[in-house]
């Protein structure tokens, strides 16, 4: 199982901080998690997006060493998954997306101990550990058992946790998830502030508005696979001959002299936008043709953005189409 | 909430690789934790209980001189007329059977105790997925194996040595002059109590790594030790033959124990005695088998969690 030389080449990049080539893992029942994955995410924050049970989770595990893969390579901030395990997780954080705390013991302690066993000193960890906690906004409750904590402050005591020893790279596993608007609002802004920091973050979630908030660049994952990968804007660019536009005047005239010059539309009446795709080559001639020759106001003529969920139903709906 | 109240900082220099000794925090913060609980903490001052009327049993006795020496001559040690009299030899078989009766006490808190602290170490881990934070840190298996062992052992250390050290201190105050040849008693004492604590606390946490339930591991554990005690007794009552207290987890500890101080009891004990004759050997095979057992079942357990 070697890295062919392309994937070598970008292990060695330093703004590559994860690469996997052709993982696989199959769960004890025959359940394929993950299926030959393959994809490169640069350091900034990026998305991992997916429906439930894509092999998200499964991916982050295996680029921890939580979990062995049965086939394929993964390399993390240039260090191996299977062999450099313990200097990899001196490097990274991760935020598990189950409650993970220990039964009874107060936030600090719990801080505080991660600290320790992520290589810092027992002074040091405590410190820190203080700071971290303000940080996250537990400050007053930091000598509460976590057990009474609210979900919104378990999420972010699990993020003071994976972010206390400083990471390069911070896996979140569904950060925002059960929390109400405000706590999720607040998630978001802490993540952003970490990406600001200099911290790679590899955000794990199927909430596609978390995703388009804070992440630059986009992996979705469906049935084990990376299905499209690239940056938000990217993905979510038209094609090219489409078109958003607004307009006041005679609409059906406008329609009629637009089928006429080959455009195809499609009028949205409750938002008021018309969705149009011009001939190959034309540019918006047609459009501003047809508008001129009926009398039209054009208000807006903007290329059409798709919008994520679109980008993500395709992805998702080829993952499956070629499952089956 | 105000996020900018406060920025993120970036530490000034990295951690090192890991922890110097991690296995010590995982036992310095689960310690904190362990002995919570109106009923642990009622074990476990209760377990001092037995030393504290044992020394003032020690102190009235040795207040009235001749009571001792006619305690001494009753029980075959010879007629003497003043404490300085007493031999040597004579004075390590007092002590010795003064700490096995306090070490059996102390024994039966500890089975007590050991589930109470132990059973939740890895099972509540794993119950509440605390497995998966200590897994993504920079540690061994075996780091976090000892720093579990830790937390068990250090209760069962005091419970077991702090009154076994009052004892033996106060006792060796009344029968004065004989240090030198009861010395080597101090260091047998504390390799028993080593041993009981150790053991005791491998075989619960291969117990606890079972499954996701402290109850369940508690009632396994009760099983293991005052089951098979039971069971032990009967047969051994049943049949006269020695070599069925190896069925019971404490006879084997006792064997052990007594072999360790070197007891030679002055009085019948009305204990379960066991064949000292026979020496430790057996019994030692079935406690190292329990805890290679124990040990496999918590590594096979880390390691399906993935731990380096």
């Amino acid at each position: 199982m070697s890295m062919d030389p392309a994937d070598a080449a970008a292990a060695h990049d330093p703004d590559i901080v994860v690469t996997v080539s052709g993982l696989t893992l199959t769960y004890g029942r025959g359940l394929r998690a993950l299926d030959g994955l393959t994809a490169k995410i640069s350091a900034g924050c990026s998305g991992l997006l997916g429906p439930n049970g894509a092999g998200k989770s499964t991916l982050i595990k295996v680029l921890l060493g939580l979990l062995e893969a049965d086939a394929g390579d993964g390399r993390v901030l240039d260090r191996d998954v299977r062999r450099d395990r313990t200097e990899l997780r001196r490097r990274v954080g991760y935020m598990p997306e189950r409650d993970a705390h220990i039964p009874g013991m107060v936030a600090v302690d719990y801080v505080s101990m991660m600290a320790e066993l992520s290589g810092m000193g027992q002074v040091a960890a405590v410190k820190r550990a203080h700071e971290v906690l303000h940080y996250v906004n537990l400050g007053e409750s930091r000598y509460r058992p976590v057990d009474g904590f609210s979900a919104g402050m378990r999420q972010r005591l699990k993020l003071a946790a994976a972010i206390v020893h400083d990471p390069d790279l911070l896996f979140l596993d569904e950060p925002t998830n059960g929390l109400d608007p405000q706590g999720r609002r607040y998630m978001l802004d802490l993540i952003q502030e970490l990406s600001r920091a200099g911290i790679s973050i590899i955000l794990s979630t199927h909430l596609l508005p978390d995703v388009q908030e804070v992440c630059e660049r986009l992996v979705v994952v469906s049935a084990g696979r990376v299905t499209r990968e690239g940056t938000v804007a990217e993905l979510t660019r038209g094609m090219e001959r489409q078109y958003k536009v607004q307009f006041v005047g005679d609409g059906a005239r406008f329609l009629e002299a637009l089928e006429e010059r080959g455009v195809r539309t499609s009028y949205d009446p409750t938002s008021g936008d018309l969705r149009v795709v011009v001939p190959e080559g034309s540019g918006t001639g047609p459009v501003l043709e047809a508008a001129a020759g009926t009398g039209i106001g054009l208000k807006h003529l903007t290329p059409g953005m798709r919008s994520l969920e679109e980008v993500f139903l395709e992805s998702v709906k080829g993952g499956s189409d070629g499952d089956s | 909430m105000a996020i900018h109240e406060r920025l993120y900082s970036r530490l000034a220099a990295p951690p090192r690789s890991r922890s110097t000794f991690p296995a010590l925090a995982i036992s310095r913060y689960g310690t904190r934790y362990a002995t919570r609980g109106v009923f642990r903490k009622l074990v476990l001052f209760a377990s001092f209980a037995p030393a504290v009327i044992m020394s003032f049993g020690l102190y009235f006795v040795a207040q009235n001189e001749e009571a001792v020496l006619r305690f001494v001559a009753r029980n075959g040690m010879g007629n003497y007329a003043s404490m300085a009299e007493v031999p040597a030899d004579k004075a390590y078989q007092s002590l010795s059977t003064v700490l096995w009766m306090l070490l059996l006490w102390q024994g039966w808190f500890a089975t007590l105790l050991t589930p109470l602290v132990g059973a939740p170490q890895i099972a509540d881990d794993m119950r509440s997925h605390a497995f998966e934070v200590y897994l993504a840190r920079p540690i061994s298996r075996w780091d976090y194996f000892l720093g579990k062992l830790l937390v068990i052992m250090r209760p069962l250390l005091l419970i077991m040595g702090l009154p076994v050290v009052i004892v033996l201190g106060m006792a060796h105050g009344f029968l004065e002059g004989t240090f030198a040849s009861t010395w080597t008693l101090y260091p047998r004492a504390f390799a028993a109590i080593l041993v009981w604590a150790t053991v005791n606390s491998i075989v619960i946490l291969g117990i606890s790594s079972m499954g996701k339930s402290a109850r369940y591991a508690s009632v396994i554990w009760f099983v293991v030790t005052v089951g098979s005690f039971i069971v032990a007794s009967i047969l051994l009552q049943a049949t006269q033959n020695s070599m069925f207290d190896l069925v019971s987890y404490n006879h084997c500890l006792f064997s052990v124990v007594i072999n360790l101080i070197d007891l030679r009891p002055v009085v019948d004990l009305d204990v379960p005695i066991l064949d000292i004759d026979r020496g430790p050997r057996s019994s030692l095979l079935v406690l190292g088998g329990l805890c290679l057992l124990s040990t496999w079942l918590v590594m096979r357990r880390l390691r399906a969690g993935r731990l380096p």
